[in-house]
């Protein structure tokens, strides 16, 4: 059980960046093409 | 009499290893063979049988062959490790061609090879004629190499097959999987495999999920979810119908590919310091540093320069067609959610140019992704720092520079070196198959397009890579591909053994 909390914790800590990098460059999509 | 011995136990080695790796790829081939009988395709049946039992045959013979030194791991030298990767990935590049051929699906065999090849090395270019129509057995088949292929086939054989681990090391680097993330080889595998199926596991879900909002089927849209996502983990490219990722037209979809492709083109050594609790590896890395910061420019400059061109009317649409297909182009992964042509006539000659930096830069190292890799980037980036500060300063201030990737390193010149070295042989390779391409009348920025493709293991194509092109070219796509994924090194020592060996036997005939 600790074993996939653990797991569980390690793959949102991946997404976080990867979504916010991805909706970083969406922003600058948006605002070049404004 | 000594150099005789040597070289039979050489051989001996590496035809028991090679035999193992073949012997884990025939156990593979049930998996598609299961999926047709479930189906009821007994055409895909018969052949995955004959398919199993050729690789199986081949696969025992060089095992027994080289059975006498099972108990002799210990002689296990780097030179059989190179040798046995770079070995084993072409003995299996004809194995897994034969379900394609008995298929009829391919033209020739060379098509096949070129496919299988494509799929081991998670290029993702096709020359598999009618994908609309395969069984789906075959598109299992397909799948699996991309995917088995990305995590590395001597990867999958050290985690579930070989049982002793010394030696094993030396089969591990010569798959350009060099990072110790335990310091037990098959500990490392498999952590490898863990980290892949967990995300299987949730990527599937996802796609099936969204498949299923989007209007397919729940079965179709589970096989769909599970091919798109072995495809886009493993930076591969393939989809299981020929309009590739177009064919959902998705937006949902296509968000849920790119996060996986971003995440399968980081190196395995960053997933686990982050499932260890180490969050802030990701930023403080130079290789997510890297391919964080080229990917930025890439896409700007692409959404920049296609704005100028005024191709795509909003944000969605630029967001979609532009930063998609450059995010595709940088992780090598190959998903194309434009017709190979709009490429060539509609994003102009800065907008090819950003789309060949970016295949050429690829991913991470010891990661599913091709290319130069982030790692390499960034060191240079920092040794060319690194040596305008030591102009700038003092003669007798001695600095030692560093960089961090999973640990800290000191940035000396042989990391340098190694470093440049791999770029120069991307470099070269990619300029041969750019002037073979003009050789034979394409364009020149269609021909650099499509060489930045096989070089970095991308898969975009700008329309060159079709059944129609000359053979010469399909093989040079094929050394390609097969260079580029196992960064040079291991080849060189496969081609210098063979190359030693006819030495000796001209010595000894003298």
């Amino acid at each position: 059980m600790q074993e996939i909390k653990k797991d569980i914790k390690g793959l949102i800590c991946e997404f976080i960046p990867v979504i916010a990098f991805i909706a970083l460059l969406f922003l600058i999509t948006f605002l070049v093409m404004r | 009499m000594n150099n005789i011995k040597k070289t039979n136990l050489n051989l001996q080695i590496i035809c028991y290893y090679t035999g193992y790796i073949i012997l884990g790829t025939a156990l593979l081939m049930f998996i598609p063979l299961v999926t047709s009988l479930v189906l009821g395709e007994w055409s895909a049946v018969i052949d995955f049988l004959i398919s199993i039992s050729i690789a199986s045959i081949t696969g025992l013979l060089l095992f027994i062959a080289g059975i006498k030194t099972r108990n002799n791991k210990s002689c296990v030298q780097w030179k059989h490790g190179f040798v046995v990767a770079s070995l084993s990935w072409i003995i299996l590049m004809f194995l897994c061609a034969i379900p394609y051929v008995l298929s009829g699906h391919t033209n020739s065999i060379l098509d096949a090879c070129f496919d299988v090849m494509s799929g081991f090395t998670t290029t993702g270019l096709v020359l598999t004629q009618d994908l609309d129509h395969i069984s789906m057995g075959l598109n299992m088949w397909r799948h699996i190499l991309t995917f088995v292929g990305g995590q590395g086939m001597v990867v999958l054989a050290l985690s579930f097959l070989v049982k002793e681990t010394s030696g094993a090391y030396k089969l591990y680097v010569g798959e350009a999987k060099d990072i110790g993330l335990v310091p037990n080889v098959k500990g490392t595998a498999r952590i490898i495999w863990k980290i892949s199926i967990i995300y299987l596991i949730v990527g599937t879900i996802a796609l099936w999920i969204d498949g299923m909002l989007i209007g397919l089927k729940p079965v179709s849209a589970f096989f769909h979810g599970l091919f798109m996502f072995a495809s886009s983990w493993s930076t591969g490219g393939f989809a299981p119908n020929t309009q590739n990722i177009m064919y959902y037209h998705s937006f949902s979809f296509e968000i849920i590919t790119m996060i996986i492709m971003i995440l399968g083109s980081l190196n395995f050594g960053i997933h686990y310091a982050m499932w260890q609790g180490n969050k802030k590896e990701i930023v403080k890395n130079i290789e997510t540093r890297s391919f964080f910061i080229t990917a930025f420019i890439t896409s700007a400059l692409a959404v920049v320069a296609l704005s100028k061109l005024n191709v795509y009317k909003d944000a969605i649409s630029a967001f979609r067609r532009v930063v998609y297909n450059v995010l595709s182009a940088h992780t090598t992964t190959g998903f194309g959610n434009v017709y190979a042509k709009q490429f060539a006539f509609e994003w102009g000659d800065f907008g090819l140019l950003i789309m060949i930096i970016a295949m050429l830069i690829g991913g991470s190292a010891c990661s599913t992704a091709g290319g130069f890799k982030g790692l390499r980037v960034g060191i240079m980036f920092k040794s060319l720092i690194s040596d305008v500060k030591k102009l700038l300063s003092s003669e007798r201030n001695v600095k030692i520079f560093k960089y961090h990737h999973i640990k800290d390193y000191i940035l000396d010149d042989g990391v340098v070196k190694a470093s440049g070295l791999i770029i120069i042989c991307y470099i070269v390779t990619f300029t041969i198959g750019t002037a073979l391409g003009t050789y034979y009348g394409y364009p020149m920025a269609e021909s650099a397009f499509e060489s930045a493709s096989v070089t970095g293991n991308v898969g975009l194509s700008i329309g060159i890579t079709t059944v129609g092109m000359p053979a010469a070219m399909k093989i040079y796509y094929i050394i390609a591909m097969y260079l580029g994924r196992l960064e040079f090194l291991s080849v060189f020592a496969l081609i210098g053994y063979f190359l030693g060996g006819i030495k000796d036997l001209c010595k000894r005939k003298r």
